[in-house]
């Protein structure tokens, strides 16, 4: 079975959950308050693409907190964790960073009121209006539940937290160096998030 | 983990997200859609006839707590699918 369907049926527990995997979520709701915190603070902090540079060193911070081994400005402020934890395959898990130049009107207590430069020069409201302090809550909450839990796995963890995702303008990181495997992404222009905006607002 | 109805496998779409770079370096890939909003606000959105905030929205308001919950045990449990102990 491809890997992809493969994972959709565990995690429609079609097939069972794999060993280990309620042990290793088990932390995750005490970990919540902290988390929130973070989620909120991103919120409150958002950068556009290409300027995520508070938001990088949040990331770098945690995964390094959590013993990965970090590098930082990677094609612009992209951040890179390893963990390794014996012999098995690497597998990358991606983040984006970035936030939108959009006004939130969201009366949220934990709302954005920040501005930025944009790169016309004008001085625009900035909002996570995208979902990405989601992902990226989400995912420094897999790498600490992952760190903690390395008896259930072996392998090599790469956590990619990627910048400019709505501009499509990540730079391609440098050549290869001993350190695995660089996130080569260099995409085309893009629109990004459309295909969720519609996909999200039809069926969840 | 997350219940049969729960989940829900999309075919790839032309839309506007360059995660397709990974994959198109060779590595196989997927992507996660997590749904965000709160589900009462949604239930209450669909019997009005309208829809909520959405992304790129400046009312975009996610249901926090769940979904990045959600995202968390998704991603870590497929780590641990890919990368377990047999």
């Amino acid at each position: 079975m491809p890997a992809a369907l493969a994972l959709a049926a565990v995690l429609a527990a079609t097939s069972p959950a794999p060993p280990g995997a309620a042990a290793a979520l088990a932390p995750l709701d005490a970990l919540w308050p902290e988390l929130d915190a973070l989620y909120q603070d991103l919120h409150r902090n958002p950068e556009l693409s290409g300027q995520e540079e508070r938001t990088a060193a949040k990331m770098a911070a945690r995964l390094r907190a959590a013993g990965y081994g970090v590098t930082e400005r990677v094609g612009g402020h992209g951040v890179v964790g390893v963990l390794r934890n014996g012999k098995g395959p690497t597998l990358l898990v991606r983040t984006d960073l970035d936030a939108l130049p959009v006004l939130e009107r969201t009366g949220l207590p934990y709302a954005s009121t920040a501005t930025a430069t944009a790169p016309d020069g004008r001085t625009v409201a900035v909002m996570h209006a995208c979902g990405h302090d989601v992902h990226m809550t989400g995912w420094v909450a897999a790498a600490t539940l992952l760190a903690r839990a390395r008896d259930a796995w072996r392998g090599t963890l790469v956590f990619v937290g990627q910048p400019s995702e709505e501009t499509g303008r990540t730079t391609r990181p440098a050549p290869r160096s001993t350190t695995p495997p660089s996130p080569a992404a260099s995409p085309a222009r893009s629109r990004p998030c459309s295909a969720r905006t519609a996909s999200t607002s039809r069926s969840r | 983990m997350l219940g049969k109805d729960r989940v829900h496998e999309q075919k790839p779409v032309m839309g506007g997200e360059d995660f397709s770079a990974y994959g198109r370096a060779g590595v196989p890939a997927a992507i996660l859609w997590i749904g965000a909003q709160d589900p009462k606000a949604l239930a209450a959105a669909r019997a009005a006839g309208k829809a909520l905030p959405s992304l790129h929205s400046s009312e975009f308001a996610p249901d926090r707590e769940r979904a990045v919950k959600t995202g968390a045990a998704t991603l870590t449990v497929a780590a641990i699918e890919l990368l377990g102990r047999r």
